[in-house]
């Protein structure tokens, strides 16, 4: 609980104000309105302008002073209006790794009965869209965000702004979106590792030393056919054609092969960083499933990590049950709010 | 933030130039000739910027841009502190800064330099149709900004758009324009340079006056018992002119050195008695003139306001400084006698009877001829004043005169006004050897009746004539009034001619009834806008605050701030939310009830569930309740699925949920 106080006042206030949720409407408890560098600028214009009308006694300058300052007055309902009744909800968030942007959908509809214009959504620092919704219009967006630790991440409040008509006024709403980011390790590419053959004898198919002899014997090729468009340029037979017997491509017994298996493990990249292991790790995965065969992966036991899938297998599934483990290695698997907020400080 | 560094469409360039053109144009009479010509040239190559047929300029060409266009201004004007060389400047930044556009923020600054200028060009100009034409180009202005805040505005619907954001400001404006407290000058401001003066000026040649009579801005107020101020005796006296070089009258000593040289005399001012019945005190607030010379019925003595006032031998007052911003002083008047009638030295005398040899020879001849016939001075004034009275007409177009400006005037278009009056009576009186001078000031003025002062314009600006008598000493007479007496009793429009009175000199004027009627009703809009909203002031602004507040409270003072801005905001928000949130069809108003019921007894709705999903969850939390809910679900999908449902069994079904949910 100390480390909830780590948060900023303001950051609790919003918390406390906005609270997280995956869809958010916006209406006045949420939005702020300030002046923007520009409507500063124009009051100082207008300050002037003020002097010169006082000084001169004149009513017409005095005059043209009221009217642009009541013209922000009448612009800050604009630029309320121009926020106020959108709604906006995340339809889906996909896991990334690391050093990628995580494309978050978006859903932003209005049932002002009004246009919005030029709508900028992004976060602090980064206008990720700029974007125009028509009357009960639906808009999905998709906004790129990069992520900056492997495990859970928490997207930051997102950002909603307008500066509709004039620019002089800003109005805005940080709404938490909920979104928690499911970040892999960055895959640093490389070789396959050697498979390790200690112990031939051992039968045991979970056993991560067990390599089946299969492996490293060459899948037989059951007969050379003629090439098709749309065969894989691996499968042509480079030989044939080079004797000058035109385009063959090999067909494999599919049957009669057995497929590789293989057990990756935390000693394979032994004398590497962690997050290095777990990238070359992560790699491997990503390899492992491209080439169709059978993989697993054994990690140490660390405390907080607590599911593992200590099964060799293949396909998509089973690939992102191993990306997950990775990701979350040494991360709490928590996804609560304040809880992992206080957490990122403390590792980074 | 919106990235700084953004494409700018053609469209919004165009408007930006267009926007200029306007601006130039709304201050076409201070603009330099040159400066008519640099636009062209900018505003071309920023065309051909635009069509890339040409390069922005480099770094150096700007430098000279500036240096040059500078020198051009300080040659034009010779000093930067007036208020002409800054808005031409202004102007000059505004046409340089059009060839750098490359962010938001240069369009930022160049909208607010046009705002700025648009409103400086009310220092030179204030009409009604001056005013309508600066609300135009604002409007234009406004939508430069909008154009930077939306997409795919066209530039008619910019200009509604930016219209009506307009017009829903008026309001608070108008309410700040009256109720806001309003500041005196904070400090003291240069007026223009080469319009340095308004109002009567320090010499006099023919069309000077009729220049001021067209002129409807006040010179000055007077406080006073309006008992004591009688038609007759309204001279406002200002300068004494007593050189004339044939056209032009003029001081033969210039204001300023008359000021220095008293400065050191420091001439005793003479005490009048109040007792006397020619005593008359009173105050003047005078407006703006900047020139050093007060206003006052003769002879007049500063008693308070002005710290060392200076008078003059020739009975004038004047103060050190120039007159540029509003002062009021007071004044001890003796109505009986102009003050020095000590008698004329013979320096005097020569000075105040010459005439130059070589002008007017015919006016000199007959009025050595008058003045035989006549006998003696009285007798000849009397005669010069019936020949006005009998072969005159008061206009404000005389003909134009020629070189012997006196002698065409007096024998030939006898048509004139004041100056031509007092001026050819005044050489009438030089060429017999009675010594005389012009005097200029204002005449009359209009009683205030609602505040109890006299309000003294530009338009009553005169001129008459004071001659020596050597029984009398100096004695005023106004040749005018012995052509158009009305003029000094009931004011100048009564005094002239039927279709000239409501111009007040303007052009003569077609005999149409109808446009007169409209230029009357000009006239009256025209008088209304000067009124309420030119001479708004301070004593207008508490006058009227006064009469509809009573004595302010801090609860009034609340209500007249808080009262406009909720009727401002009740106003825009009509406009802005009138369409309110889209309905809620009837299946989802029901829906939206039975979440809510659901929700109290602790299952939430998540998004995107599907009603029957959602019901489910809540039979499997509350069995003994699943018939209704069922029931409700299902009635629900009805109604939501069948839309084309007769309106009847719509209304069982709808109360039969409404029951059911109920019940849950």
């Amino acid at each position: 609980m100390q480390k909830r106080h780590s948060l900023s006042y303001y950051q609790r206030w919003l918390t406390r104000r906005i609270p997280p949720n995956k869809k958010q409407t916006l209406h006045r408890k949420n939005i702020f309105i300030l002046p923007s560098k520009a409507g500063l600028g124009f009051l100082a214009t207008l300050l002037i302008l003020w002097l010169l009308g006082t000084n001169y006694q004149n009513n017409l300058i005095l005059v043209m002073t009221f009217l642009l300052l009541s013209l922000m007055h009448t612009c800050m309902f604009y630029t309320y209006a121009a926020l106020s009744g959108l709604s906006v909800e995340v339809l889906s968030v996909e896991p990334c790794f690391m050093g990628e942007q995580a494309q978050l959908r978006c859903r932003i509809s209005s049932r002002s009965g009004r246009q919005h214009q030029q709508v900028n959504i992004g976060w602090d620092g980064a206008v990720v869209s700029t974007v125009t919704i028509d009357k009960n219009e639906v808009k999905i967006v998709t906004l790129p965000l990069l992520v900056t630790h492997r495990g859970w991440y928490r997207a930051d409040r997102l950002r909603i702004l307008s500066t509709y008509p004039l620019g002089l006024l800003k109005a805005w709403s940080k709404i938490d979106l909920d979104i928690d980011i499911l970040v892999y390790p960055k895959p640093i590419s490389g070789d396959l590792p050697e498979p390790r053959l200690r112990d031939v004898s051992s039968q045991d198919e979970n056993d991560p030393a067990v390599i089946k002899k299969s492996i490293s014997q060459k899948e037989d090729i059951s007969h050379l056919r003629e090439y098709r468009v749309g065969d894989s340029p691996k499968h042509i037979a480079w030989k044939a054609y080079a004797k000058g017997q035109g385009l063959s491509t090999k067909e494999y017994d599919t049957q009669q092969t057995v497929k590789r298996e293989q057990w990756f493990l935390w000693d394979d990249f032994s004398g590497l960083p962690n997050e290095v292991r777990l990238s070359r790790l992560c790699d491997c995965v990503l390899q492992a499933e491209q080439s169709d065969m059978r993989y697993g992966l054994q990690l140490p036991a660390v405390s907080s990590t607590k599911t593992k899938s200590d099964v060799l297998g293949s396909g998509t599934e089973h690939q992102q049950a191993l990306l997950r483990e990775l990701a979350l290695f040494d991360q709490p698997d928590v996804t609560h709010p304040s809880a992992t907020q206080s957490l990122n400080k403390g590792i980074s | 933030m919106p990235a700084n560094n953004m494409f700018l469409p053609r469209a919004l360039l165009f408007s930006l130039l267009i926007v200029y053109g306007g601006v130039c144009a709304l201050h076409f009479s201070q603009l330099p000739m040159w400066m008519w010509l640099v636009s062209v040239i900018v505003v071309l190559w920023r065309v051909q910027l635009l069509r890339q047929k040409m390069l922005s300029p480099s770094r150096l060409v700007k430098a000279l841009c500036v240096i040059s266009l500078t020198a051009l201004l300080y040659f034009q004007y010779e000093q930067w502190f007036a208020v002409e060389p800054m808005v031409v400047f202004l102007v000059v930044a505004l046409t340089l800064k059009l060839l750098e556009i490359r962010h938001r923020r240069d369009v930022l600054v160049i909208v607010y330099l046009y705002y700025f200028v648009i409103a400086c060009g009310f220092l030179f100009q204030q009409s009604v149709l001056y005013s309508i034409a600066s609300v135009v180009v604002l409007i234009f202005a406004t939508m430069v900004l909008l154009h930077l805040h939306s997409d795919h505005l066209t530039v008619k619907k910019g200009l509604r758009l930016s219209a009506v954001l307009l017009l829903q400001s008026t309001f608070l404006a108008a309410v700040m324009l009256l109720v806001l407290p309003r500041i005196n000058p904070l400090w003291s401001v240069p007026l223009h340079s080469d319009q340095a003066t308004t109002g009567v000026s320090d010499s006099m040649s023919p069309g000077d006056i009729s220049g001021l009579i067209r002129n409807n801005a006040l010179a000055f107020r007077v406080t006073t018992d309006k008992a004591a101020l009688a038609k007759d005796s309204m001279y406002w006296r200002g300068l004494v002119f007593d050189d004339f070089d044939g056209r032009r009258w003029q001081r033969s000593q210039a204001v300023d050195e008359t000021v220095k040289l008293s400065a050191f005399k420091a001439e005793p001012v003479p005490a009048i008695q109040s007792s006397d019945q020619h005593v008359i005190d009173y105050e003047i607030l005078l407006e703006p003139t900047g020139q050093k010379w007060l206003y006052g019925i003769p002879s007049a003595v500063v008693t308070r306001g002005i710290d060392t006032p200076i008078y003059s031998s020739q009975t004038e007052v004047f103060q050190k400084e120039d007159i540029n911003q509003r002062i009021k002083y007071q004044v001890r008047s003796d109505k009986s006698k102009l003050r020095d009638v000590a008698g004329l030295s013979n320096r005097d005398y020569r000075r105040l009877t010459y005439l130059p040899p070589n002008s007017n020879q015919k006016t000199q001849r007959v009025a050595r001829e008058w003045w035989q016939q006549a006998g003696s001075n009285e007798a000849y004034i009397e005669k010069v004043l019936s020949y006005y009275r009998n072969n005159f007409t008061y206009t404000l177009s005389p003909p134009k005169l020629g070189r012997d400006t006196v002698d065409e005037f007096l024998f030939e278009t006898k048509q004139g006004f004041c100056e031509h009056y007092s001026s050819s009576f005044t050489v009438l009186m030089r060429a017999v050897g009675i010594p005389a001078r012009v005097v200029v000031g204002y005449q009359g003025g209009e009683w205030d009746n609602s505040n109890q002062y006299l309000k003294v314009y530009q338009r009553d600006a005169h001129a008459w004539t004071e001659v020596w008598l050597d029984n009398k000493g100096w004695v005023r007479i106004d040749p005018t009034a012995a052509v158009a007496a009305i003029r000094i009793e009931q004011g100048l429009s009564a005094a002239l001619p039927q279709q000239e009175r409501q111009f007040v000199g303007r052009s003569n004027v077609a005999n149409y009834r109808w446009l007169l009627a409209m230029q009357q009703q000009w006239q009256a809009v025209d008088y209304r806008w000067q009124s309420w909203v030119l001479d708004y002031d301070t004593d207008k602004q508490q006058s009227l605050l006064s009469q509809y507040l009573g004595e302010l409270t801090m609860s009034k003072i609340i209500g007249v701030v808080v009262i406009p801005l909720l009727i401002a905001a009740l106003f825009i928000s009509f406009g802005l939310f009138r369409h309110g949130v889209t309905r809620l069809s009837l299946e989802q108003k029901l829906y939206r009830r039975l979440q809510k019921k659901l929700q109290k007894i602790g299952v939430e709705h998540q998004s995107g569930e599907s009603i029957q999903n959602y019901c489910h969850r809540a039979i499997v939390r509350y069995p003994q309740r699943s018939k209704k809910i069922l029931a409700v679900s299902q009635d629900l999908e009805e109604l939501f699925y069948k839309p084309d449902m007769p309106n009847e069994k719509k209304h069982t079904l709808t109360a039969k949920i409404k029951r059911n949910i109920n019940s849950v």
